[in-house]
């Protein structure tokens, strides 16, 4: 018996040593590629008559039925016409977002960090405190076109000790789409103050509507634009908290006010299905005329005139409005940063970002995607204004705010950004206070790592 | 009486049953053909024209016509590879007594509870030295690790239901241990492979996070993904998403039906052996 | 005849071995190493002890609940489930008419996905437009709205019946083994003059312990993994009602970068299915051979 336990044993700690020489064999393996891959680079450096295009990875999660997908595409596709023979991006299409940021972190914690990444939903944090990233410093200095291209403001975001970790590729301004019947039928405008926002509910709903198209499932996005624009407008506090990148005390007076009135929202002026409703929940609900306001950021505009989304006509009845006290959502996105590996990759890396993200790629992502460039330099094409008039509406709207705060999930931590859909029903259930809620956000934001 | 109302309670019990496994499927198929509209608006009914466009809509949205292919292939290798092994495992797990055996079957038990999420790295971190990353053949493996316990539960547990004297028999004869296992146990055990065949099937066919994690390009990649190119953020067409969902589900029925039937001729042969 | 056959043995045994080794043994012992140390995606671990452990017992409210809620899941699904997937085999198994299309048909919302089946069910239960509402307001109440997976009162329940009826893999493993009970048993009964109901119970059942406690295990031990429709229906709310530890795991990992702490619930998560399995195998006697 005794024998059998100890030959056992040996067999389990054969297994282990076995395992761990895969592990260690594998981090070896890697190392080497990468070696090969440099030495292969300079040799071919050295012959530049067959020189062949540089490979870079690239993941992206802007495919299938996603508001960015056709944009994606065709900045790819224009990039390969004109850079195709000095550099080849290998593009992994990630459906769904969530399976980006989980494959993102699996590579980032393996040491396997493609050349390319975007940096949203603290992929960035992930990169920069494991050393896995390249700022773009040098890459800037020496181009100052393409610094001009992206702009003071949005290089600004996105430094951190004075090191630029990411380029930004657009500029989201949010405000609110509204039926334009519907407030007509209620009697009611945009509203200018919180007290008008809260009244304008209450004659919609006198009217017979539903007032607001609100969604706290996934990362209760429309419910959270409104969250955000009520604690951005509440006096100097509120602004300075919703410009902090990563707030750890939620327990603030603006918050919890803030929560309250959620709360009001969401248990009379919303629709049934809005306590786990998704995004697409929401959007429906709006375009198929049930609901009489919706926030969201214009790469929507398209879906008005899309008869799959929206009934015939209804473009025409969509009106664009900036959040009470004449204020706005205005982030820059994180964009995209370097984790390649090698100076040939890095520089091709360099070449692609700086592609999707100047005049050249911004044009492409307004055109074909709705998204509000970085640089004033970029304007709608005639073509694209006709086709979407609310387009120019929500610019103008945009240019006559004067207060302007971030999303919330581009601020705050990302597992904050995951508790909305557990705390939101909680707190309409009457589970816990908003003051629970709020100290139990900055538990939350403690936890990260 | 009692034999009436139990009669009368076990014809409840079947329809139930039947209502609650076919209503969903019937929704989503009914849903399918509706437009946006009509789904929110009239979500039990039928719909006024049937929709083709969104099936054709998600076959150019998503690459389905490929992904299928590579499913297939990994359903099918996936499932023979995961039978022989286990196959032979359990045959001896279930009939020999040897030293280890205790331990071999609590290693193995442990398989059945190392939660996924804890794997994703780690597994990446194999295959990848392996240099099995991106390819059908590191998903298969992975696969026929992953039906590892169900399988070996299944077949072992249907292997000892088959009487000593059978193999004891064979041996008399002079059939050596690989003869007596191919030819006298597999065939017997038909039912037993069947389900556990079945289950391993839809495994392999059904995987999301690790297919996700283990591939990179579309040469590799299966037909769960491709429902995921239907719910990205700012999505919301349900009509292509539902006509999505059933251009996945479907074949898995059909192949299941197909499979079934490989089943009962195993019943039946089964039932000749008593 | 061990002796004798001992090659073979470690032949037939020896590929699976292998697998396991890749598959499993190099996770086990990364996530049993790591768990004693602080880890997050992209550095390297450092060794904290127990650190993890004590937290975990002693100060986390979300792992308590998710703990009590994996257990009730898989105390009800070795129980209620098996018992459904038992009666329905049994029912099955005496072949009336419609006996292949119900196994066919209970066979379906186990074939599809759990990603999938969760977003069915998320849209059946809809409080505006799913089919559970509608077909209540059909039947009387027209303004009748109950958020299934979003109240309280009914989160928990709505979940759970997202997979406790659907028992059709148990059902088919039981008609496998009903099929090789030797038809000679069923006869002698017959001629003894026992009802069919007294057959099911006194002669089916008991033959059926081997298979039986295989169902409570696998059963049982799915909930261990059960993470896709819950993170697609309810995410494991309102608040934490519906959090199970296999989604408590995967939010401390690739939410909050905890990659150490969430190997340690993972340690947690095996002990606890190694303790259940241990017991049913002890109490169905498995492995031991009826003949």
């Amino acid at each position: 018996m005794r024998k059998s336990l100890y030959k056992t044993g040996c067999t389990l700690a054969g297994m282990l040593m076995l395992t761990m020489s895969i592990t260690a064999c594998g981090s070896g393996n890697s190392a080497e590629n990468n070696g090969a891959a440099a030495t292969a680079g300079s040799g071919n450096a050295a012959a530049p008559a067959a020189k062949a295009p540089v490979k870079i990875s690239y993941l992206t999660f802007r495919v299938g039925t996603h508001a960015s997908a056709k944009m994606e595409e065709e900045q790819i596709k224009q990039f390969n016409a004109k850079y195709g023979n000095e550099v080849e991006v290998v593009v992994e299409e990630i459906p769904s977002d969530a399976a980006y940021v989980d494959k993102i972190k699996i590579l980032a914690a393996s040491g396997d960090v493609p050349d390319v990444v975007m940096g949203k939903d603290g992929i960035n944090d992930v990169l920069i405190k494991g050393n896995l990233a390249t700022p773009f410093n040098d890459y800037l200095d020496k181009d100052a076109e393409w610094k001009a291209a992206i702009g003071e403001d949005a290089l600004a975001s996105n430094t951190r000790d004075g090191k630029i970790w990411s380029i930004s590729d657009q500029k989201q301004n949010i405000g609110y789409f509204y039926n334009k019947e519907m407030f007509e039928k209620a009697g009611i405008k945009p509203a200018e103050t919180w007290d008008e926002f809260m009244s304008n509910n209450e004659k919609l709903k006198a009217a017979g509507f539903v007032p607001l198209a609100l969604m706290t499932g996934e990362n209760a996005w429309t419910s959270n634009l409104i969250l955000a624009a009520m604690i951005g407008t509440n006096g100097d506090n509120g602004k300075a908290f919703m410009n902090t990148l990563h707030p750890t005390d939620f327990n603030t007076p603006e918050m919890i006010k803030a929560l309250n009135m959620m709360k009001e929202l969401l248990e009379k002026y919303t629709t049934k299905d809005a306590l786990g409703a998704g995004y697409a929940n929401a959007a429906n609900a709006f375009s198929q005329g049930k609901a009489a306001m919706i926030a969201n950021g214009p790469w929507m505009i398209g879906d008005f005139s899309d008869p799959a989304k929206s009934s015939e006509g209804f473009d025409a009845k969509v009106g664009v409005a900036a959040y009470p006290d004449n204020s706005l959502i205005s982030t820059y996105e994180v964009g995209y940063m370097i984790g390649a590996k090698t100076p040939e990759t890095r520089d091709a890396a360099e070449k692609f970002i700086k592609f999707k993200t100047g005049l050249e790629g911004q044009t492409i992502a307004l055109e074909y995607g709705n998204v509000m460039p970085v640089s004033s330099e970029v304007q709608p094409s005639d073509a694209l204004k006709e086709k979407y008039p609310i387009m120019v509406e929500s610019i103008t709207v945009a240019q006559k705010t004067q207060l302007h705060y971030r999303t919330l999930d581009s601020i705050v931590y990302p597992n904050v950004t995951d508790a909305w859909k557990n705390l939101y029903p909680k707190l309409v259930a009457g589970r816990a206070t908003a003051e629970e809620i709020a100290q139990e956000l900055t538990d939350i934001a403690a936890k990260n790592k | 009486m009692l034999t009436k109302s139990l009669g009368v309670l076990k014809y409840g019990f079947v329809i139930l049953i039947v209502l609650l496994s076919l209503g969903p499927f019937l929704w989503v198929l009914l849903a399918s053909f509706k437009t946006n509209a009509e789904i929110l608006s009239n979500s039990l009914g039928w719909p006024s024209s049937f929709q083709f466009s969104n099936y054709t809509k998600a076959f150019q949205i998503a690459p389905i016509s490929r992904f299928y292919i590579n499913s297939v292939i990994v359903g099918i290798f996936g499932t023979l590879l995961n039978l022989l092994l286990l196959g032979m495992a359990g045959y001896v797990l279930a009939r020999f007594q040897f030293r280890g055996k205790k331990l071999l079957m609590g290693a193995f038990s442990l398989s059945l509870l190392i939660p996924g999420a804890a794997m994703l790295q780690p597994l990446y971190l194999t295959v990848n030295a392996l240099g099995l990353y991106d390819k059908l053949i590191g998903l298969i493996i992975v696969y026929t690790g992953f039906g590892l316990p169900v399988s070996l539960y299944i077949l072992s547990s249907y292997f000892l239901t088959i009487p000593k004297e059978m193999e004891e028999s064979a041996y008399l004869d002079g059939a050596s241990f690989i003869q007596t296992f191919f030819r006298i146990i597999l065939p017997i055990s038909k039912p037993g492979f069947g389900t556990a065949g079945v289950m391993q099937f839809l495994l392999c066919w059904n995987e999301f996070q690790f297919a996700i994690i283990l591939t990179t390009g579309n040469q590799s990649r299966t037909l769960p993904l491709a429902l995921y190119y239907f719910k990205s953020q700012f999505a919301s067409d349900y009509g292509v998403m539902f006509a999505a969902t059933m251009v996945v589900i479907i074949p898995s029925i059909v192949v299941y039906i197909l499979l079934q039937e490989q089943v009962v001729s195993g019943l039946a042969a089964g039932a000749v052996k008593g | 005849m061990v002796r004798k056959n001992r090659g073979y043995i470690t032949l037939f045994l020896l590929p699976t071995v292998a697998l396991f080794i890749i598959v499993y043994a190099v996770s086990l012992v990364i996530l049993f190493g790591t768990s004693f140390t602080e880890w997050s995606a992209g550095r390297s671990p450092v060794f904290t002890g127990l650190a993890n452990y004590i937290k975990l017992f002693t100060d986390d409210a979300d792992f308590r609940q998710s703990a009590l809620n994996t257990g009730i899941w898989v105390v009800l699904q070795s129980t209620v489930h098996v018992a459904i997937g038992t009666l329905f085999a049994v029912i099955l198994s005496m072949k009336e008419f419609y006996w292949k299309f119900a196994r066919t048909v209970y066979m379906f919302p186990n074939i599809i996905s759990g990603a999938a089946v969760g977003m069915l069910f998320l849209c059946m239960l809809n409080p505006e437009f799913g089919a559970v509402n509608s077909i209540v307001r059909l039947f009387g109440n027209a303004d009748y709205s109950q958020n299934w997976f979003m109240d309280y009162a009914t989160a928990f329940l709505s979940v759970t019946m997202t997979w406790l009826p659907y028992a059709a893999v148990v059902t088919i493993l039981i008609l496998a083994e009903i099929a090789a009970i030797p038809e000679s048993l069923f006869e002698s009964a017959r001629i003894d003059g026992a009802s069919n109901f007294k057959i099911n119970l006194y002669i089916i059942i008991p033959m059926l312990r081997n298979i039986i406690g295989t169902c409570v295990i696998l059963s049982g031990t799915s909930m261990l993994q059960k993470m896709d429709i819950i993170l697609m229906t309810t995410g494991g709310g309102p608040g934490n009602a519906t959090m199970n530890l296999p989604i408590y795991i995967y939010k401390t990992a690739l939410m909050d970068n905890n990659f150490g702490y969430s190997n340690s619930v993972g340690v947690f998560l095996i002990g606890f299915g190694l303790i259940f399995v241990l017991l049913c195998r002890n109490l169905f006697r498995i492995g031991s051979s009826e003949h």
